[in-house]
């Protein structure tokens, strides 16, 4: 692609996302409140059901939550609008020609904010339990970045899906989460006893995901090789299946839509 | 040089069926051609009028020659960048403000958001828009939004535009300034290929003109010939009933 047309692909992402933005959202004080105040309350479900009424009393355990339900919460928006973004787009599709290689990542860029805002939240929940941010906390900028990279090839795969077959969107819901409740999100690995269920939480790549923002923001260290490596490698091969999928579809947008 | 040259194009959809509808009863999909063996070619400064009725292919056809649609068959080659202003004000946003529109639409058609930026205030000037430029577009009347999409339009320095009933909303005096601004484009050396239902109106704009049915080509020729002998048929049909 020439630079050019990078320039251009990038600023028609930005447009794409800033319009999206301010159509889904009501960005008035209040409205900003509104959506800011809603993975809080779905984060206080969380602590509610497992940390008081299944008494998991873990050393901060709304920090160990908050780690893994957080980007949880992004890859779901992210997933689940995919599945409907070229839809979401059809005015645009059906009457300019530009590269429709960026709907999907409006779609993630579009969760973004959200998730920041989420992010910023945990940190008077990390102080109430005197864990006081230190320079480790640079590390959750690499975790961020596997995350997008782990949504990637499936945000191209089910915008591609989506189209063909909407019906999906709610097998695709279930699945996203029975993938939280199988992965370490509520669950130190170190309290699985078993070690072919050990193997099976970390098969799942947001195990490893969900680790690496509690090493960041919970333990103070870096992650681990291990822990890291299989979600990347898992984020590069879905990109790739991903790219390919979408790519042998994308010229007949316009005609399914 | 022909700008716009198209041979033997055809455009094949799949039309969904019933669900669980069984292939007795005709419920199944099916394939249509919206166009087909289309041949047509258009030099640099000319307009080219698209008339047929309802259902013919002429929006098919133009999303393929703007490279919308992909051909199934045939080829379609232009010289020179393509704007297909296919509809004034489809795909404008009816959340967001005319600036926010033009910045959406400017990128989508080339520009980068700094020459969108740069030119927005010349666009919503020429469309007159004053304190609602700031309004969403849910707001504007019909009119109010075509005066921005064809505002937006003339400002596009590609060569070749491809407009879809771009006259069908506005009052008599958008139209007018719509035509001007449009002789002028052309003049400037500017190819257009334009569809609409407004029959006086195009054969006014256009030195040629083709008429599609049914996907094809049925009719050829200079504009005045080719929708005097279209206005007969549709007038044979309708006291036919």
């Amino acid at each position: 692609m020439a630079g050019t047309d990078l320039r251009r692909a990038w600023d028609l992402l930005m447009v794409l996302t800033v319009a999206r933005i301010r159509e889904e959202r009501e960005l008035t004080p209040l409205g900003i409140l509104k959506w800011s105040m809603e993975p809080a309350s779905y984060a206080a479900v969380y602590v509610l059901l497992f940390g008081v009424l299944l008494q998991r009393n873990r050393f901060a355990f709304p920090v160990f939550l908050l780690t893994a339900l957080i980007p949880f919460r992004y890859l779901t928006g992210v997933l689940m609008s995919s599945m409907s973004v070229v839809r979401a787009h059809t005015s645009l599709v059906t009457h300019h020609v530009f590269p429709l290689r960026v709907l999907p990542l409006v779609s993630m860029l579009t969760e973004l904010p959200n998730f920041l805002l989420s992010l910023l939240l945990v940190v008077p929940v990390m102080l109430y339990f005197g864990i006081v941010p230190g320079p480790e906390v640079v590390l959750v900028v690499p975790a961020i970045a596997l995350m997008v990279l782990i949504g990637a090839g499936p945000a191209y795969i089910l915008a591609t899906m989506g189209l063909r077959f909407p019906g999906l969107r709610g097998l695709v819901g279930n699945l996203i989460r029975i993938s939280f409740f199988a992965s370490s999100a509520l669950v130190p690995l170190e309290d699985v006893g078993n070690p072919t269920i050990r193997l099976l939480l970390r098969a799942n790549p947001m195990t490893g995901l969900f680790e690496a923002f509690r090493d960041a923001l919970l333990r103070g260290e870096a992650p681990g090789l291990v822990d890291i490596a299989y979600p990347l490698v898992f984020g590069v091969v879905a990109l790739w299946i991903g790219l390919r999928l979408y790519g042998a579809h994308e010229r007949h947008f316009a005609k399914v839509v | 040089m022909a700008a716009v040259d198209v041979r033997g194009v055809g455009v094949r959809f799949r039309v969904p069926g019933r669900p669980g509808a069984a292939r007795s009863d005709g419920g199944r999909s099916f394939e249509h051609w919206g166009v087909r063996d289309v041949t047509l070619s258009l030099g640099e400064g000319a307009i080219l009028g698209l008339v047929g009725p309802n259902g013919a292919g002429k929006t098919t056809l133009l999303r393929a020659i703007a490279g919308i649609y992909h051909p199934d068959e045939g080829s379609v080659t232009l010289t020179g960048r393509v704007a297909p202003v296919l509809s004034i004000t489809a795909s404008a946003r009816a959340g967001l403000s005319a600036w926010e529109n033009i910045e959406l639409t400017g990128t989508l058609m080339g520009w980068t958001r700094r020459e969108a930026r740069r030119l927005a205030p010349e666009v919503v000037e020429m469309a007159g828009l004053g304190r609602f430029a700031d309004a969403p577009l849910r707001v504007y009347s019909a009119g109010m939004r075509a005066r921005l999409g064809f505002s937006l339009a003339t400002f596009l320095d590609h060569e070749i535009l491809l407009l879809d009933e771009v006259f069908a909303v506005g009052d008599e005096e958008f139209r007018r300034r719509g035509m001007e601004r449009l002789e002028r484009l052309v003049r400037d050396g500017r190819s257009v290929v334009m569809s609409g239902h407004d029959l006086g109106r195009l054969e006014d704009l256009c030195e040629r003109a083709i008429r599609l049915d049914g996907g094809r080509v049925v009719a050829e020729g200079p504009a005045d010939e080719v929708i005097a002998a279209y206005r007969e048929d549709m007038a044979r049909r309708a006291s036919e009933g």
